[in-house]
């Protein structure tokens, strides 16, 4: 299952989380924890798209973006494995 | 007193089985050493007193989170008679996630498949018994909430209490049992005392905890490493044979027919996201958003805010002259002052009507598409899809912009996202369209701010695709990102949005802006007894002097030239000075009628292309600087994009007045 994630997220162009569990028959929230596994686990790594606003930018008059843009690529680990499957 | 633990994931209902199990007797406390919540209580059942012990909620039973391993240590520290798995039916197939781990560990598991009500609700059928014939563990339905099930469920408890243990229904592919069997028995053979199988797992899933307890063991070390090397992946397979476990049960046993295959977001996609519409659609969308801004925030608002700010000057004056303050004391307040703070001030309803929109399109979910359908362009110019989101985080403002590529990893990737964020117009640069868009294209407004924006797309595109050509060469790494359902916009996200940015910009017109008048008042005075804003003042040799670099571009006068030089410190300030020198000059004169008399309507786009591309300012300059520890890069922050932006507005000026226009 989660070797099928990774394949997935691989071959993915964007990250549904509805389109990959769908694909999958799996429940998003059951992909959600097998992404968090994965990123636990080092074959994934997950960023959010913008700064945090922790330390205030000097100069900066606009507030930090209120949505931020979640990413996920496959690390080196991620591709050997998928590369040995 | 037998002990019964309730464990179960967050919002399973396991504090109200809990509740319900031990009515009033119950106290809460805190887990020795964690701040997390301990809530005990007893149970009278049948005459025999029961100890309950409500666990963190969980997902799992590892040491990510202090609310795991408490539950985990009591179950394998404390040893409970029987856990109650409290079980979402809603939601089966993460749960079941925990319990899988809770057979690992050998304890005596009682399946409360709460919630059953909802699940009937959405129409998922579950086939409990099934399924607790899958798992070789009782499983009784419940709705703890209604106190149904509750008499069943502790019947099935109490006679699981007798039972010590659950037979563990599946395994790991022969291969690996054989391996978890031999370190098991390995385990066993030591003092350790917790269950062996569970610790010869969670040895081979890397756990910290367990991995310390045999740390001066050679035996178990080695072993393990051997397996390790026979089974590079063993922590994943081991994850993996517990889900497919699961995917089998759930997938016999629950029949979910309301999860929608493809959804609302799905069809919206189809067209946002397609492969040729996807941009034009995006272009069409912001310049809805432009033609908005200028329909509602000019039109319909402009005028007050002007007005606001023209009482504001008018009775400042009269305030001032009543209490006969000197006149430099009147100069700086309504020339300096609201001349300069004013003139950046009176935006305001445009840039608020700009970000409500923005907000709008973020709250939707739409941004996160805007930087998707980018993405196709970006790589074929040799950038990261990645660097997108970093542009258009500096639509914002470029601090955040320049610190967003921290999320690419390659140098080259980074110090290109770097190098071009800062053509993408940040906020602070609206002032200084709208005032020239005032003056000069009133009534297409929208259209040239679009097109303003554009532009400084296009050169962010082009400099890009030659920074990967020449000074950073390479490939980019593959990543995707997450487009999360779209939703309706939240009223009170919107706002708080608007008026945090607003408010903002309010902050650094009050400080930073008008700390820039301030001492561009002074150096207008100065040399005393000059005629202030005059070519002789300071500020006018200042401007002079710097002018006749960019009369190749139209706007060779003290007073444009001293602007940009003000906007190196904070790029509002460029409407500012414009705002204190032009009404310096010619007293209660609006700026945009000076702006108006001082450039032509082709010397002011010339000076808009100049103002889109020219160096950033100091703030993003700082940031370079910290984000590549380089004053070399900091440097070439500074320069190039002033080299690139004269550059151009000479071209557009020469190539236009050549033309004729």
């Amino acid at each position: 299952m989660l070797t099928n994630v990774l394949e997935e997220i691989y071959n993915a162009k964007v990250f549904s989380k509805n389109k990959i569990a769908s694909n999958l028959n799996i429940t998003e929230s059951s992909l959600d924890q097998m992404i968090e596994q994965l990123v636990q686990m080092g074959y994934i790594k997950e960023e959010m798209g913008s700064p945090t606003c922790e330390s205030k930018c000097i100069g900066c008059s606009i507030s930090c973006h209120v949505t931020p843009i979640k990413m996920l690529s496959i690390t080196e680990k991620g591709k050997r494995k998928i590369n040995n499957t | 007193m037998n002990t019964i633990a309730l464990v179960g994931n967050p919002n399973s209902g396991k504090s109200t089985l809990f509740n319900v199990l031990t009515g009033s007797n119950q106290h809460v406390g805190n887990w020795p050493g964690v701040t997390v919540e301990k809530k005990e209580g007893s149970l009278k059942y049948n005459g025999i007193t029961y100890n309950i012990v409500d666990l963190p909620g969980t997902y799992s039973l590892g040491t990510y989170s202090e609310d795991e391993k408490v539950a985990r240590d009591f179950i394998v520290n404390e040893r409970p008679d029987v856990v109650i798995n409290v079980v979402d039916a809603t939601n089966l197939e993460r749960n079941l996630y925990l319990t899988t781990q809770l057979l690992e560990m050998g304890v005596s598991v009682v399946i409360a498949l709460n919630m059953m009500d909802e699940a009937a609700e959405r129409n998922i059928i579950i086939k409990a018994d099934e399924i607790g014939k899958a798992l070789g563990i009782p499983i009784i339905p419940t709705i703890a909430a209604k106190k149904k099930g509750i008499k069943e469920l502790l019947d099935k408890t109490i006679t699981q209490i007798n039972l010590k243990q659950n037979k563990i229904a599946f395994g790991y592919g022969s291969n690996l049992d054989i391996e978890i069997t031999a370190l098991s028995n390995a385990i066993q053979s030591t003092e350790v005392d917790i269950p062996s199988r569970w610790a010869a797992i969670k040895l081979l899933e890397n756990d910290n905890d367990i991995s310390a307890l045999f740390s001066d063991d050679k035996g178990i070390k080695l072993l393990v490493e051997d397996i390790k090397e026979r089974h590079p992946d063993v922590e994943l397979d081991i994850v993996d044979k517990r889900y497919e476990h699961i995917y089998k049960i759930s997938k016999l046993n629950v029949l979910n027919p309301d999860v929608e295959k493809i959804t609302v977001t799905d069809r919206i996609d189809k067209v946002l996201t397609n492969g040729f519409l996807g941009i034009p659609i995006f272009g069409l969308i912001m310049f809805i958003v432009f033609q908005m801004t200028f329909l509602i925030g000019s039109k319909f608002l402009g005028g007050y805010a002007e007005n606001l700010v023209e009482w504001l000057g008018i009775a400042l004056e009269k305030g001032l002259v009543a209490i006969n303050s000197p006149s430099w004391l009147i100069s700086f307040f309504i020339e300096g002052f609201i001349g300069g703070v004013g003139a950046v001030v009176v935006f305001v309803p445009l840039i608020t009507v700009l970000y409500f929109f923005i907000a709008i399109l973020e709250d939707t979910g739409y941004m996160s598409r805007a930087a998707y359908v980018m993405d196709g362009i970006m790589r074929a110019v040799g950038l990261h899809g990645k660097t997108f989101i970093s542009m258009i985080i500096g639509f914002g403002c470029n601090v955040p912009g320049v610190m967003a590529t921290r999320t690419l990893e390659n140098k080259k990737d980074r110090m290109i996202a770097i190098l071009i964020n800062p053509f993408m117009s940040c906020g602070a640069r609206l002032p200084i369209y709208l005032v020239f868009i005032a003056a000069f294209f009133p009534n297409n407004g929208g259209l040239a701010l679009f097109l303003i924006y554009s532009l400084g797309i296009a050169v962010a595109l082009l400099m890009g695709k030659i920074f990967s050509k020449t000074l950073f060469k390479g490939d980019s790494a593959h990543f995707i990102m997450e487009l999360p359902p779209y939703r309706i916009p939240s009223a009170k996200n919107v706002l708080k949005d608007t008026w945090e940015k607003v408010w903002d910009f309010l902050k650094k017109a009050g400080t930073i802006i008008f700390a820039v008048v301030s001492l561009l008042w002074v150096l207008s005075v100065l040399p005393l007894g000059v005629e202030p804003y005059s070519k002789a003042s300071l500020l006018g040799k200042i401007g002079a002097f710097i002018a006749p670099l960019f009369a190749p571009a139209g706007f060779g006068t003290w007073q444009a030239s001293v602007s940009l030089f003000a906007g190196l410190a904070a790029k509002e300030a460029v409407v500012a000075v414009l705002g204190m020198v032009y009404t310096g000059t010619n007293e209660g004169a609006e700026l945009i009628t000076a702006i108006r008399g001082a450039f032509t309507p082709l010397s002011a786009v010339s000076f808009l292309v100049m103002t889109l591309l020219y160096t950033p300012c100091a703030a993003v300059i700082a940031t370079v600087k910290n984000e590549t520890k380089s004053y070399k890069w900091a440097a070439f922050m500074a320069i190039y994009p002033f080299v690139l932006a004269w550059f151009l507005a000479v071209l557009v000026y020469q190539v236009g007045s050549f033309l004729g226009f």
